[in-house]
């Protein structure tokens, strides 16, 4: 994890030093790690369960005394969030989170959680940040780029049916292909990851993936991976590495959930129990720059989450926050967030509200 | 059926409660007054004298339906619809005590019933004296009967009533809805309406029926029901809150049947042909900041059956044999499917007989065997279930013993069927048997009757074709879902004075066990798993009152009343955060009240239907509640005798409070509405 703290100063420094020699005069206190989001708290997409007709809600995680607030998202705008939000993403001092059912891309105010705009988006599956924009893939096939200061939308550009994932990396987009509702034809027309000129906006080419690609994710050095979701029954999921420039992907590990972090790849394998609402869970870390899986010793897990749904990384410190359900069978239930150290030891447990689903940082 | 005189009964009304020293009393009273009804009844054969008092008025008082029954058995007549304000079969339904109707709201909304806890799979629905069935669902839309063409609808559950039936209807509850008629006269006879009501509904029917020969007739109706339903809503959203319509969500129906009916000197034939063609848009469940919803149904339906019955001495048969098609077309359109639409495809035929006899071997003993045999086929678009096949046979034997005022029937059903998907080895058998037992004891039998009932009962429901065989959501080696029954209560009916025409009372109390449950769970949010898993125990309490004043001549007041409490809640896995809560959509308390005053100016009834707080789901959070509701709504109607015929007008006001409440969430139910009726009956 030594690597860990080189690689976020690094990061940080990079992201920041225009700031710093431009905006500061010489007696200004700044510290770098003021800049990265993580200090305070964590706000937690609860995504509600649509066919129950629950809402999806926000808890808020404070790191300063470990209380939670429930329903923060109503408590800070009196109103709900929308139906099934999908993973928040943290860019810039927004946070924006694809509301799927509602079809809405939600732009928050990271300081306050104050509803800044719902942008129009069709079926918003996932989205990401690159310079003034951030880019969300659609379900219907399309990606749409959002003026993170004008929220002007583009056309939408087509790119395959059932975008899944979206992560921007060296001036280009990878959106996971996962033709997902073809699933009687065996996902025939997915199996790639399309590629798209961010200057330009167009779609350069096609990447052959796995089976059913879902999570798609960067690391600092530009290498993408992307997590193949398999049929559900006799292909197993995996995660798939593009190293950075390449139009090519190879297999890297097995795993049916990841996170990037910097240059660190993390990956839980879950297989559930439903007769005993248990789940065999393994989570393993890997340095992200290297093109074979070698899994980092310094990370072991403690205490292993009991059905987790997603995994997030505290830019400041590196901690893991593990969205989870409390047992397969308990995804309408209310659930929890772990805190682990970069270590893998367990730091904190929250209760959240219904089927946690992700993580943004205050 | 029991003829009481209003000057005699009117001395029985307080002792009603006060033990047996009465009750005894009450038998000796009875016997002295049938001997001065049959005094009286040769007396009147011979001319009175000018200063003899003149001649005693009686009235009839039969026993109503299920109060002698074994079973708890709920029955409503057509006159019981009219004078409870009923206004669909939905609405008949939630009359009765025990029923939890899952209501997706409005004309065209998605309406089944679940008995007891059980589930509404484990309900079975009859249509003139054959079930219906679905093998795709496993569950019957009961929105899509008219309630004007039914004769009457009845609930029973446990058992059922008479001893020789089809198998079927034993299922752990029956919903029984008859248009048969026993009568036909002579010349052209029929019923023209036409029903009006908010939301855009228009329903014009016509019914015509004649006399063949002595022994029968043949009837033909036929109806077409349309409706925009877009009724308006609160979107509850905090500051977002907004009132909105329900969109996408117009229907029209289209429903026709003939029935023959002949009694002769070699048995009673009846037929029917039905067919219906139904188009509804589904508005879907209310989403948050997004109105559009572009789903649609279309459902073709046709059926013809025959029964014949016969009974002769000691001896009674029946023979049964029915034949029918479904044809439901599913389609979403969204850039989201391949192609841009989702078109789901399923055609359904069902091929079945059912015969049976029974014996009444002794005045206390009687058998009775029946068997069933069903084969049902679905086809589908979808490749994992192009073609699935269920046999099903059925056997039940049962044996009846009535000692004084005892009756106990056994039953005992053997369960053989098997289903096999196309292109798949492997063909999934069930075989089981299936006991019960019921008991009714007659306490006291005349003036008034007071029973106390038991019974016990094990039934099952296999997987439906989309449990087993769904992509994505079917597995297979599904087991079958079990039930078990307990249930004991007791009736009472009498006829307290002259003006108190009627009291009628049941209360029964149960606890029911569902294992081995069939349920969804995702794998994610596209994807799901039927799994066997989780019980489920339900104890309640069933209770149904009515009650009947006559004022004056021709002037009644009718009360009806329902009431159930059920504790159903989940019992998989003990140590959970869920295990013991309540189940999803069961509310703790529910029932119903009706009140209608009948006279010949321009009757009037007044009804209330209340539900206590549900939940969405087992977790019981703010966000999952459904907060408890009381609607209540108004009808009145009047009879005009006509030259040739009789006119009926009928103005119904439809939860006049306008109370906002969902039966289940995100599908909110109509606010206040109104329906007129004009028929004419010739």
């Amino acid at each position: 994890m030594k690597l860990f703290f080189k690689q976020i100063m690094l990061a940080a420094c990079c992201l920041l030093a225009g700031g710093l020699l431009t905006g500061c005069d010489e007696d200004s206190d700044v510290n770098v790690s003021d800049f990265v989001p993580g200090r305070e708290g964590a706000y937690v997409v609860n995504q509600g369960n649509f066919y129950g007709g629950v809402t999806g809600t926000m808890s808020y995680l404070n790191f300063a005394d470990g209380s939670v607030t429930g329903n923060a998202f109503f408590n800070a705008n009196s109103q709900h969030l929308g139906d099934t939000p999908q993973a928040p993403v943290r860019y810039g001092s927004k946070i924006y989170i694809p509301v799927f059912e509602s079809q809405k891309l939600a732009v928050l105010d990271a300081a306050t959680l104050s509803l800044l705009k719902m942008v129009d988006v069709a079926h918003p599956e996932a989205v990401c940040g690159s310079g003034r924009y951030v880019y969300v893939a659609s379900n219907d096939g399309h990606v749409t780029r959002v003026d993170t200061l004008l929220y002007d939308t583009s056309d939408p550009l087509p790119v395959g049916p059932n975008p899944a994932g979206i992560a921007a990396a060296g001036g280009h987009l990878y959106v996971s292909i996962s033709d997902g509702y073809n699933y009687a034809n065996n996902y025939a027309n997915g199996l790639r990851v399309a590629v798209i000129n961010e200057a330009t906006f167009t779609k350069t080419g096609d990447i052959p993936v796995g089976l059913n690609p879902g999570q798609v994710q960067a690391d600092m050095a530009g290498n993408v991976f992307v997590l193949c979701r398999g049929n559900y029954a006799d292909v197993t999921p995996k995660v798939m590495r593009i190293a950075a420039g390449s139009t090519s992907a190879a297999d890297f590990c097995e795993g049916s959930l990841m996170a990037v972090s910097y240059n660190t790849l993390y990956v839980a394998d879950v297989k559930a129990d439903y007769a005993t609402n248990t789940a065999a869970v393994t989570m393993k870390a890997f340095d992200s720059r290297q093109s074979e899986a070698h899994e980092l010793q310094d990370f072991a897990m403690s205490q292993l989450p009991a059905m987790p749904q997603a995994i997030d990384v505290n830019p400041l410190n590196g901690d893991l926050f593990v969205c989870s359900d409390k047992g397969p069978l308990d995804y309408d239930k209310e659930g929890l967030v772990y805190q682990y150290s970069a270590t893998g030891t367990l730091k904190a447990t929250y209760n959240v509200g219904i089927h946690p689903f992700g993580v943004a940082f205050k | 059926m029991l003829l009481y005189p209003h000057h005699f009964m009117s001395t029985l009304t307080k002792p009603l409660n006060h033990g047996w020293r009465r009750v005894a009393g009450m038998c000796l009273l009875c016997a002295a007054w049938l001997a001065a009804v049959l005094r009286l009844s040769a007396a009147t054969a011979t001319p009175l004298p000018v200063d003899t008092l003149g001649t005693a008025e009686v009235v009839a008082s039969a026993w109503l339906r299920g109060m002698r029954s074994a079973a708890p058995l709920q029955h409503l007549d057509s006159a019981a619809v009219l004078q409870r304000g009923i206004t669909d079969v939905g609405d008949a339904l939630k009359r009765f005590a025990g029923v939890n109707l899952r209501d997706y709201g409005g004309a065209g909304g998605l309406k089944t019933v679940s008995v007891r806890g059980l589930g509404a799979t484990h309900t079975a629905v009859s249509y003139d004296g054959l079930c219906l069935t679905d093998t795709r669902q496993g569950m019957v839309d009961l929105q899509r009967f008219s309630l004007d063409r039914l004769t009457g609808i009845s609930l029973s559950t446990l058992d059922a009533a008479p001893l020789l039936c089809p198998v079927r209807h034993l299922a752990a509850a029956v919903v029984e809805l008859s248009t048969q008629r026993h009568h036909y006269a002579a010349g052209l006879h029929g019923t023209a309406a036409l029903r009006q009501g908010s939301f855009g509904t228009w329903n014009p029917s016509l019914l015509l029926a004649t006399a063949v020969g002595h022994q029968g007739g043949v009837s033909l109706a036929g109806d077409y029901f349309y409706a925009t339903n877009d009724y308006p809503f609160t979107i509850a959203n905090g500051v977002a809150s907004e009132r909105a319509r329900r969109q996408n969500s117009r229907m029209q129906a289209f429903n026709a049947e003939a029935d023959a009916r002949f009694a002769l000197p070699h048995g009673t034939w009846s037929g029917k042909v039905f067919v219906s063609h139904d188009h509804r848009r589904l508005p879907g469940q209310v989403t948050l900041y997004n109105p559009t919803n572009n789903e649609r149904l279309t459902d073709n339906n046709a059926f013809g059956q025959l029964m014949w019955r016969h009974h002769r001495g000691p001896w009674q048969w029946y023979a049964a044999a029915k034949g029918g098609a479904v044809q439901s077309h599913y389609t979403d359109v969204s850039a989201q499917y391949p192609g841009g639409s989702l078109s789901q495809c399923y055609r359904q035929r069902e091929a079945y007989v059912t015969a049976g006899a029974a014996l009444q071997a002794a005045p206390w003993l009687a058998l009775a065997y029946a068997t069933d045999y069903d084969l049902a086929t679905l086809r589908s678009n979808l490749p994992a279930d192009s073609l699935a096949r269920r046999h099903l046979w059925l056997q039940s034997l049962s044996l009846r013993l009535s000692h004084r005022r005892l009756t106990v029937t056994a039953r005992g059903v053997l369960h053989l069927s098997t289903d096999r998907r196309n292109g798949s080895h492997e063909a999934e058998h069930t075989v089981r048997m299936l006991p019960s037992l019921t008991a009714l004891l007659r306490l006291v039998e005349r003036p008034w009757s007071f029973t106390l009932r038991a019974g016990c009962k094990q039934t099952l429901r296999v997987p439906t074709f989309t449990e087993r065989y769904y992509y994505h959501l079917g597995t297979a080696n599904l087991k079958p879902e079990r039930a078990g029954q307990w249930s004991a209560g007791l009736t009472l009916q009498a006829s307290p004075s002259h003006c108190w025409r009627l009291l009628a009372l049941t209360a029964d109390g149960y606890l029911n066990h569902v294992r081995q449950r069939i349920v969804s769970v995702p794998y994610n949010l596209f994807v799901w798993r039927t799994v066997n898993l989780g019980r489920s125990r339900t104890a309640g309490i069933d209770a149904t009152l009515q009650s009947t004043w006559s004022l004056a001549r021709r002037h009644e007041l009718l009360l009806a009343a329902n009431y159930s409490l059920q504790r159903s809640t989940d019992r998989t896995l003990p140590g959970s955060t869920t295990y013991n809560r309540q189940l999803p959509y069961t509310p703790l308390h529910s029932g119903a009240a009706s009140l209608a005053w009948q006279n010949p100016w321009l009757s009037i009834a007044l009804h209330a239907t209340a539900a206590s707080e549900r939940w969405s789901t087992l977790e019981h959070t703010a966000t999952t509640r459904l907060k408890g509701y009381m609607e209540w709504g108004a009808a009145a109607w009047r009879d005009l005798q006509l030259r040739r015929g009789k006119l009926q007008l009928r103005a119904d006001l439809i939860n006049a409070g306008n109370c906002r409440y969902e039966v289940v969430r995100r599908y909110p139910m109509p606010g206040r509405c109104y329906k007129v009726a004009l028929s004419y009956t010739w």
